[in-house]
């Protein structure tokens, strides 16, 4: 991870959507969007106003279709993450800083 | 984390504004944010039009979350603008938006940022807080009505 880059890991499920970012300035802390089309769209709206390079990891039954609803085409890598990877979203965006 | 409860200030509450347009509504937000903050209202409204050119920020549901980094910003900040007429504002399900909660940040305010687009797509996802909201007119029992709905979801 460039110390520029922003990793964000994201549990999609059914009914949760958890969401934590890591960037070299602080300590990992997660939140919970509701799983809508609001929070769907907030999480869209976030991610694509970040200026800086994105690393996007998902896990969960939902990843693959949050993964395309969200992720923003430029200037950001999408990994989708089987869950005996990573299940947490801290730890996914841990994942997300230590991939290549 | 700091939630919008922490930030929504009754003077940061614009009921029955009239704006027809972006830029309007966020000169707007610039002469609160100067007035009451002494932040420069250019540079408000610049950072809200910086961030739209991006794409809108409109959620849908007639909700728009503008939001701007400032640099040199000590805290973040909030205003919640409801426009006399609801506003096309390139909505992902094409409808006008009729409830702005706009956002100013510092440029390193990552967690804040998304905490708050968290807690104010869980607020307004649900109904009856949108009805609730709809019905206030006055900016204190607005502020109270976003305080007691996260306090009760928390």
């Amino acid at each position: 991870m460039s110390p520029a880059d922003l990793c964000v890991g994201v549990v999609a499920c059914k009914n949760t959507c958890e969401v934590a970012t890591l960037d070299a300035s602080g300590t990992p802390e997660h939140v919970r969007f509701p799983v809508s089309q609001l929070g769907r769209a907030a999480l869209r709206v976030f991610l694509a106003g970040q200026s800086r390079p994105l690393r996007l990891a998902v896990s969960g039954d939902a990843a693959m279709g949050l993964a395309f609803a969200v992720g923003p085409a430029e200037r950001c890598d999408i990994y989708i993450v089987a869950g005996r990877v990573a299940d947490h979203p801290v730890a996914l965006a841990r994942y997300a800083a230590r991939a290549l | 984390m700091i939630s919008i409860a922490d930030i929504l200030l009754p003077e940061d509450i614009l009921l029955d504004l009239e704006v027809s347009g972006a830029a309007g509504l966020f000169d707007e937000v610039g002469q609160t944010m100067q007035r009451w903050h002494g932040l420069p209202r250019v540079v408000v409204a610049g950072a809200l039009a910086q961030r739209e050119a991006f794409g809108s920020t409109a959620l849908g549901l007639g909700v728009a979350i503008p939001h701007g980094r400032i640099k040199g910003l000590n805290q973040s900040h909030a205003a919640y603008v409801r426009p006399r007429r609801p506003m096309p504002f390139q909505s992902p399900d094409g409808k006008p938006v009729s409830d702005f909660i706009v956002l100013l940040l510092p440029e390193r305010a990552t967690d804040t940022h998304l905490g708050i687009l968290a807690s104010v797509s869980s607020l307004f996802t649900d109904p009856r807080f949108r009805d609730a909201l709809h019905a206030c007119d006055d900016p204190y029992a607005i502020q109270a009505l976003f305080r007691s709905w996260l306090a009760a979801a928390a």
